[in-house]
């Protein structure tokens, strides 16, 4: 595989090949890859030069040719969907293509030009495939428009591509998935010359005026993909355990409502970093104990990787083409699971008992735990852990058994009778009114269905567990209580597909 | 001691009672067998109908083999602790459960080596009368417990 660019690249020595890039800077990572990109062409004897919208990246013995475009962000992006339109630039610069043998476009809109040019001088155009955001990912349905637009117009652009690689596997199968195209795999190279563990300590905790304790580390666009808000909210969760610990944030603002959001949930351990060249970053990996990034979607994750070259460890979540990328040092969590990604970090941080550590108290909910009282009530027993610094209370059928629980409101059991069924719901009605619990959890059985109904009207949060017992067919309580349910548990992986996309497999409760 | 146990089902599960009533003398150890709503009753071992978890717990412990129904509960306690368990489905067209998901069941816990599964209650006899029984101990796992953690705790007010 690692071979791929070689067959597609070199296939004569010494060829005139033209770079296109939309933003040749040093704080993006697609300019990063096109620069060393450049630099290894170099060394094998080609002639490069660059062709981007903007930059600030100088090489030496490389032409840079700069487009030109409207700054600020919105105009931007608009102005990067519409530049075909913009005729002049067209009919400036794509003569100016004519003579390379080879054009490489680093991302859309720049395969217009390679496009064009492959059209009407014959040059071979490849495609180097750094991924486009899956556009549900997106808060706002302009972005999301704006996305699928995008795609469009790369599928458009790229339909008379020589060839195309992708920075992972994952992207790869994303680009096959969004637009149907096929492609090689290169995974983006680091630079170590920079990216290396030789270095010094540096005093970035001085700068900072940062204390002794554990030092978290993320790089990367603060934008709603990257999930900087539950970057946010784990390091919360770390720092009630350890609670010296501080957060360097490092990356460009590009979008103003998610910063600003992002600015006020967090509190002065945690520092905003904006703009620095790669030497002066690698001193942030030195300086770092960990890695972290909870973002949603990546087609490489660049950071990821030079924290890696920096011999850092890191916890991501299993995301994208992060199980190709992470190390041995490294940790993949389940998409979501703070909790269990908050653990995984103290763990690592402390893992020479170094730093004080406190047990994590969690703020007090009240749940209501609602199952029959046989096995059922077993199960949901074995997640008592779960519910320890909470109020919670039982609703369950009355049996010998059930007597013995605190805070319970127990039932006659409904069995199959329609008829009790319907005489229990008042008793339901009340208690949730009265009781007002924040979060209802069920194992079943048929109980668990009145209940679900009337939270659903009472807008209280519910999970239901289907029972240990469910191997591959479902029980009939939960398939009535999965459209209500807003999180909806298996035990049994060979059990998800008997139900829709809402079920989840997180394991069981033995 | 051999503990029987068919959970807190408000079906009985007779065939089960009476095999084990009916061999009992062959063995040479204690029987105690909670019957629940089983219409039979023992004559040749002690037995309750139901007892409070604790209670059960207590008996599971003691016990040097459990003998039970397909029942989750059951089998979880078992596990819990640490005593072999040897485990009967119920079976629907004997009118002992409503559907047959406890065949299910015993048939993914045996596969994980976890329980001794009888499918056919004549070899009852012979399993019981081995003293060793080589199924695996439940492995502690939070995943789930994790996982309902941080749905709790990351709850949109």
């Amino acid at each position: 595989m690692e071979d791929t660019l070689e067959i597609v690249i070199y296939m004569d020595s010494k060829m005139k090949i033209a770079i296109l890039v939309p933003n040749f800077s040093k704080y993006s990572g697609d300019a990063r890859v096109a620069e060393l990109q450049t630099k290894e062409l170099l060394r094998k004897g080609n002639e490069v030069a660059i062709f981007a919208l903007e930059g600030d990246i100088n090489i030496e013995g490389v032409k840079i040719y700069k487009l030109g475009m409207n700054k600020g962000s919105f105009y931007e992006r608009i102005y990067r969907l519409l530049f075909p339109l913009d005729i002049v630039k067209i009919i400036k610069w794509v003569p100016k293509l004519k003579e390379y043998d080879l054009i490489i476009s680093h991302l859309y809109p720049m395969n217009w030009l390679g496009s064009i040019s492959k059209k009407i001088y014959k040059t071979r155009y490849v495609f180097y495939n750094h991924g486009t955001n899956p556009p549900e990912h997106f808060p706002k349905l302009y972005e999301r428009i704006y996305l699928k637009l995008y795609l469009w117009l790369n599928w458009l652009t790229t339909r008379n591509v020589d060839d195309v690689i992708s920075v992972s596997k994952f992207a790869k199968k994303e680009l096959k998935e969004q637009i149907g195209l096929d492609s090689h795999v290169k995974y983006n190279t680091i630079n170590t010359d920079v990216f290396n563990n030789k270095g010094t300590q540096s005093n970035i905790r001085k700068k900072y005026g940062l204390n002794d304790g554990p030092l978290l580390l993320f790089v990367g666009r603060i934008a709603p993909q990257k999930k900087v808000d539950l970057l946010i909210e784990v390091f919360k969760l770390i720092k009630q355990r350890l609670p010296r610990s501080n957060l360097i944030i490092i990356g460009e603002h590009s979008y103003d409502y998610y910063s600003n959001k992002i600015r006020k949930m967090a509190d002065s351990s945690i520092r905003f970093v904006e703009s620095i060249s790669q030497n002066e970053l690698v001193n942030y990996y030195y300086a770092a104990d960990l890695y972290i990034t909870t973002s949603y979607w990546e087609s490489f994750n660049l950071p990821l990787a030079e924290a890696q070259a920096c011999e850092k460890p890191a916890v991501v979540f299993d995301i994208g083409p992060h199980k190709e990328i992470l190390d041995d040092n490294g940790k993949l969590i389940e998409k979501g699971d703070l909790f269990s990604f908050s653990n995984e970090c103290v763990k690592i941080l402390n893992k020479s008992k170094l730093h004080e550590e406190l047990p994590y108290i969690p703020k007090k909910k009240k749940i209501c735990l609602v199952c029959s009282h046989g096995g059922h009530l077993t199960e949901i027993l074995q997640l008592s852990k779960a519910f320890e610094g909470h109020e919670k209370f039982f609703i369950s059928y009355d049996t010998v058994r059930t007597r013995d629980l605190d805070n319970k409101y127990l039932l006659q059991n409904i069995g199959r009778n329609p008829i009790r069924f319907l005489a229990i719901i008042p008793g339901i009605f009340h208690i949730l009114r009265k009781e007002k619990p924040d979060i209802i959890l069920s194992t079943g059985a048929e109980i668990a269905i009145p209940v679900f109904i009337i939270a659903k009207i009472f807008r209280i949060r519910t999970i239901f567990i289907e029972s240990l017992c469910r191997i591959k067919q479902p029980s009939h309580t939960g398939q009535i209580v999965y459209p209500f349910a807003d999180i909806f548990l298996v035990q049994w992986e060979s059990l998800l597909a008997k139900y829709g996309k809402k079920a989840r497999f997180r394991g069981s409760v033995f | 001691m051999i503990f029987v146990t068919i959970g807190m089902h408000s079906i009985g599960f007779d065939r089960l009672i009476i095999k084990m009533d009916e061999i009992s003398p062959n063995l040479d150890e204690k029987i105690i067998m909670q019957i629940g709503n089983s219409e039979y009753i023992p004559k040749n071992t002690e037995y309750f109908r139901l007892k409070t978890y604790p209670q059960i717990k207590k008996i599971c412990k003691k016990a040097r083999v459990i003998v039970a129904h397909g029942g989750t509960g059951s089998v979880i306690t078992a596990l819990k602790q640490n005593t072999p368990i040897i485990t009967i489905p119920r079976i629907k067209e004997y009118g002992e459960v409503i559907d047959d998901q406890q065949m299910d069941f015993v048939k993914a816990m045996e596969k994980k080596t976890l329980i001794i599964p009888i499918y056919d209650l004549d070899n009852l006899e012979n399993i019981l009368k081995e003293n060793k029984f080589n199924n695996k101990s439940a492995k502690k796992d939070d995943k789930l417990v994790n996982s309902v953690i941080n749905y709790i705790i990351t709850l949109k007010e």
